[in-house]
């Protein structure tokens, strides 16, 4: 496959047409995306709207600026995501009224972003829309969420950062994972699976099972399963493992606590699963008319879908965008690996502050084993994209196109009037100097470094300078 | 799943310091070296215990048990160079992320996937 174009712009800013929201809609339509659209189109703009307090996730201005965007080319841009599988006990976006309580939260709401925040699909997660991938590296039909099935054009707007089991979390995984329905990642996460299926890949081991007496929140251990498939007798566990969904609601419960043995098995095979499921996506909306968008920003070791944000494993690194989802991902990656990593980060309790490591699948994968480039090879292989791209360094817009929009005129003009009538400034104060001051002050000791006592506190006396200076 | 593991590697490396400033400990006569005696074997058992939990072959133990490494390490230095006067704030030190790793292996509320 040739390579593909990738439109790059780094995360330096010194102007308002080279902050990030100003560089994502440059590489948006450097890249041809804004091409997609047209007068009339519905435009599904996927984002990741975060885990109950999780503090990763892009900012709403981006997906906001975007849909002012799209609204100006014509389109009729809605901002989305899906309901998840339950993950663990405590899931926050399993439904479409927990989905959309914590993306208001999180503040992605119609009011910030400017045109109607969506669940795709459907309440509980089954509203979706089937498709055959005769390709598929390993899944041969994919269940999209409907209302991104049902749009005219798709823009992923995807934060990249680590994945406790895809490793990244990139294009690739917004489509593989972000755009199936909760029926679709059951698909993905190999439920029923006669080989991956957590059923069939994970170690069961009842024996561990010491008896209710001996587990003070043995409870937890049947409430875990949205499907009720843990029975949990005074001296026995019991596992309906047949009917088990890989809904992966147990495992973060069953494994401290000696029970199960990790699948990881189901982890590995599941990345090669998102790639085939984002191929699903593409096919369901058309490649021609699907965009993707990466900010590598905030990277942090873990995905936006757990409820805390670790400090970034390296620095902001920039804006990209792409019609390839393989490429995107593949330059996000490269451009982690060139990067140091960031002192203080868990890059740093690995020993991974150089360039030129694999820092994702070192940090945020949940065990050794797993590859960070998985989605990206199984990406290759089932005609998703290329891994070959060419990185464009793309050029900033005028200053003019970035500024405020609702008013372009200059302050001056905006504001002479209403200032002369509602005068902020008081002349009439203090022979014209408006307010009461001093008249000097001794600038030189207020900047000085006075050191402190471990606590803050400036050395010295408090009250005046002079008294902090003699120690008076 | 790899066996071997950075979270195991730290540990590992704890106990094996632990087990030096421990035995050292035994046959010091000082105070401080005989307070320390009770906490070092506390906070071995506690090494042990977790090590062979599922928390210590994710990636999530390397913070805390890279914390019990570098307490245990500087205890260990301590107590080779009869250091004795710093002993009992290394120690608390030891003993603090000790608890913390604990803590973490339960993992309460983590998602692994």
């Amino acid at each position: 496959m040739a390579a593909s174009e990738v439109y790059y712009m780094n995360a330096r800013s010194e102007s308002p047409q080279t902050g990030l929201v100003a560089k994502m809609l440059t590489v948006f339509e450097a890249a041809g995306l804004d091409q997609l659209i047209k007068p009339g189109d519905l435009v599904a703009i996927k984002i990741h709207c975060g885990e109950w307090n999780n503090t990763a996730y892009l900012r709403p201005v981006y997906p906001r600026a975007l849909a002012d965007r799209i609204k100006e080319l014509g389109g009729r841009p809605f901002v989305c995501d899906t309901t998840t599988l339950t993950y663990q006990p405590y899931a926050s976006r399993a439904t479409e009224l927990d989905l959309k309580m914590t993306a208001e939260r999180n503040g992605f709401s119609p009011a910030v972003l400017g045109c109607p925040f969506i669940c795709a699909d459907g309440f509980i997660g089954t509203g979706d829309y089937r498709v055959d991938i005769p390709t598929g590296y390993l899944l041969k039909e994919a269940y999209i969420a409907q209302a991104i099935a049902a749009a005219d054009v798709l823009i992923c707007l995807t934060h990249f950062k680590g994945h406790p089991m895809g490793v990244i979390g990139g294009a690739i995984k917004n489509l593989g994972i972000g755009c199936q329905s909760k029926r679709g990642k059951h698909n993905v996460h190999l439920g029923g699976h006669p080989k991956y299926s957590v059923a069939n890949a994970a170690i069961w081991h009842p024996e561990n099972f010491k008896g209710k007496a001996s587990m003070e929140d043995w409870k937890i251990l049947e409430d875990c399963c949205p499907y009720d498939l843990f029975k949990v007798d005074d001296d026995a566990i019991h596992w309906d493992r047949a009917r088990c969904t890989s809904c992966l609601g147990c495992i973060g419960v069953m494994a401290p606590r000696g029970l199960f043995e990790f699948p990881e098995e189901n982890f590995a095979a599941t990345d090669a699963a998102i790639a085939d499921g984002a191929l699903g996506a593409v096919t369901a909306v058309g490649k021609e008319k699907c965009g993707f968008i990466n900010l590598a920003i905030d990277i942090s070791p873990r995905c936006d879908c757990v409820g805390f944000a670790d400090m970034p494993i390296v620095p902001n690194l920039g804006v990209f965008a792409s019609k390839d989802p393989v490429a995107i991902d593949m330059a996000c990656l490269d451009k982690v690996r060139e990067s140091h990593g960031m002192p203080g980060s868990i890059a740093d309790d690995f020993d991974l502050l150089d360039p030129g490591t694999r820092k994702f699948e070192t940090v945020s994968a949940t065990v050794h084993g797993l590859s960070e480039e998985t989605q990206i090879n199984t990406g290759t292989l089932n005609g998703l994209g290329s891994r070959e791209y060419t990185l464009i360094d793309t050029e900033p817009q005028s200053m003019k196109r970035h500024v405020f929009a609702l008013d372009q005129r200059p302050t001056g003009e905006r504001f002479r009037q209403k200032f002369l009538k509602f005068t902020p400034f008081p002349y009439e104060r203090h022979d014209g100097q408006g307010f009461l001051r001093e008249q000097e002050i001794d600038t030189k000791f207020v900047k000085a470094w006075h050191g402190n006592g471990g606590n803050g506190g400036v050395a010295g006396s408090p009250g005046t300078a002079e008294g902090a200076r003699s120690g008076d | 799943m790899a066996e071997f593991t950075k979270g195991l590697e730290n540990l590992q490396e704890a106990i094996t310091a632990c087990q030096q400033a421990s035995t050292a400990v035994a046959t010091a006569s000082v105070a401080e070296a005989a307070q320390a005696r009770s906490a070092l074997e506390s906070v071995l058992a506690s090494l042990n215990e977790v090590s062979d939990k599922f928390f210590i072959k994710t990636m999530m133990s390397v913070p805390p048990t890279k914390a019990c490494r570098t307490e245990a390490t500087a205890v260990a230095v301590l107590v080779a160079e009869q250091k004795w006067s710093s002993l009992p704030a290394a120690v608390e030190k030891l003993d603090k992320a000790t608890k913390a790793l604990v803590t973490k292996a339960k993992m309460d509320g983590t998602t692994i996937t």
